[in-house]
């Protein structure tokens, strides 16, 4: 395993367990391991990002129990949907379209799985993980992609 | 030794002083802090047993282990089990005597407890003296549904149920919005929850 993809590894097992331990309850409405794949998915391999959205989405489905295989099937179709955006739309403006519709697509698939439209809640989830977005991609991307401040995602 | 020297070593111990001081100021500080933080866990227990003594129902301390991980459900495990004699269907209050929520599975050591908010989760309640309703969970606003639309529910009543098992009735709310039902058979009421963060309050599992 190559330096940059042990770091992305750190980062999503970092994500994983901000979601377990949820150290702002459930005052903060966000997924950290979701905004980990797909920022993995914008800037590594397909390959790669194919790999970690498999192996953490088997890693939710196995502690959440009771999802079958969503998350597992979700991470991975977001990460070939991503890639194929990528393949067709190029430049910053595309990326934060594509992160703005994966994040609309999990929205959707969620409350298809709760069987229940939440306007409110998907609203906060929405502001919530896109703040969130931009402020793990200013921490962590330089040193993830190695890419120099203010070029990277957003 | 000059003026200049003097004045340059008296500044230094004045340095060192004040990185002495501030060193102790931030030991005081968090000393102060942890003693707010046992104070308050401190009353939360009192309470806790204040409910149990008066109430006279058998409870169990537990403490939250891990959240699931998903933000859609409101699941929590929990640090005990079979072992200390729990099992499903148990409920959980915090240490004002509130509804949080319920077990729905129980392992050896460990539990999963569904919160009152979680969108899976229901439970027969009343509404003031006489109305019965079920309490459905949800993410945006928990709800009674199948009230009666003849019964007299008020905002501001008390939401509450009690099993044949509990000597006590434990609360849940209090109604914060009424709505007639689409077919205009029932009403619906929109539930505000006494109990609102699980992390900041210890948990309690009523035997």
């Amino acid at each position: 395993m190559t330096e940059r993809n042990l770091k992305a590894l750190t980062v999503l097992l970092i994500f994983f367990l901000l979601d377990t331990v949820k150290p702002f309850t459930y005052s903060l409405i966000t997924e950290f391991t979701f905004l980990g794949v797909v920022l993995i998915c914008l800037n590594y391999p397909l390959k790669t990002s194919l790999f970690f959205a498999a192996i953490f989405g088997y890693f939710k489905d196995a502690i959440c129990n009771d999802t079958s295989n969503l998350n597992l099937l979700e991470f991975s179709a977001v990460a070939v949907l991503i890639h194929y955006c990528l393949r067709n739309f190029h430049g910053k403006a595309a990326k934060i379209l594509i992160f703005f519709g994966a994040l609309t697509a999990h929205i959707v698939a969620n409350n298809f799985y709760i069987s229940e439209a939440t306007y409110l809640f998907s609203l906060l989830f929405f502001i919530h993980s896109s703040v969130i977005f931009l402020l793990i991609n200013r921490l962590f991307g330089q040193w993830l992609y190695g890419e120099p401040k203010g070029d990277n995602v957003i | 030794m000059s003026f200049s020297s003097q004045r340059l070593a008296l500044t230094q111990n004045s340095s060192k002083t004040i990185e002495e001081l501030k060193k102790k100021n931030l030991i005081l500080t968090l000393t102060l802090r942890k003693s707010q933080i046992l104070a308050d866990e401190n009353e939360k227990l009192r309470k806790a047993l204040a409910f149990k003594e008066d109430k006279k129902v058998e409870m169990t301390g537990v403490e939250i282990a891990s959240f699931n991980p998903s933000t859609w459900r409101r699941l929590v495990i929990i640090n005990t089990g079979k072992d200390k004699g729990l099992r499903p269907g148990l409920f959980a209050v915090d240490s004002d005597g509130f509804l949080v929520g319920k077990l729905v599975e129980v392992k050896n050591n460990f539990s999963r407890l569904m919160l009152v908010d979680d969108p899976e989760f229901s439970l027969p309640v009343y509404i003031g003296n006489d109305s019965l309703g079920l309490l459905s969970g949800g993410l945006d606003v928990v709800k009674i549904q199948y009230i009666d639309i003849s019964d007299n529910v008020k905002l501001n009543d008390i939401v509450w149920f009690k099993t044949s098992l509990m000597s006590c009735p434990v609360y849940v709310g209090r109604v914060r919005k009424i709505n007639e039902n689409k077919n205009g058979l029932f009403l619906d009421v929109d539930v505000q929850l006494f109990s609102q963060n699980p992390l900041v309050k210890k948990i309690f599992i009523i035997k």
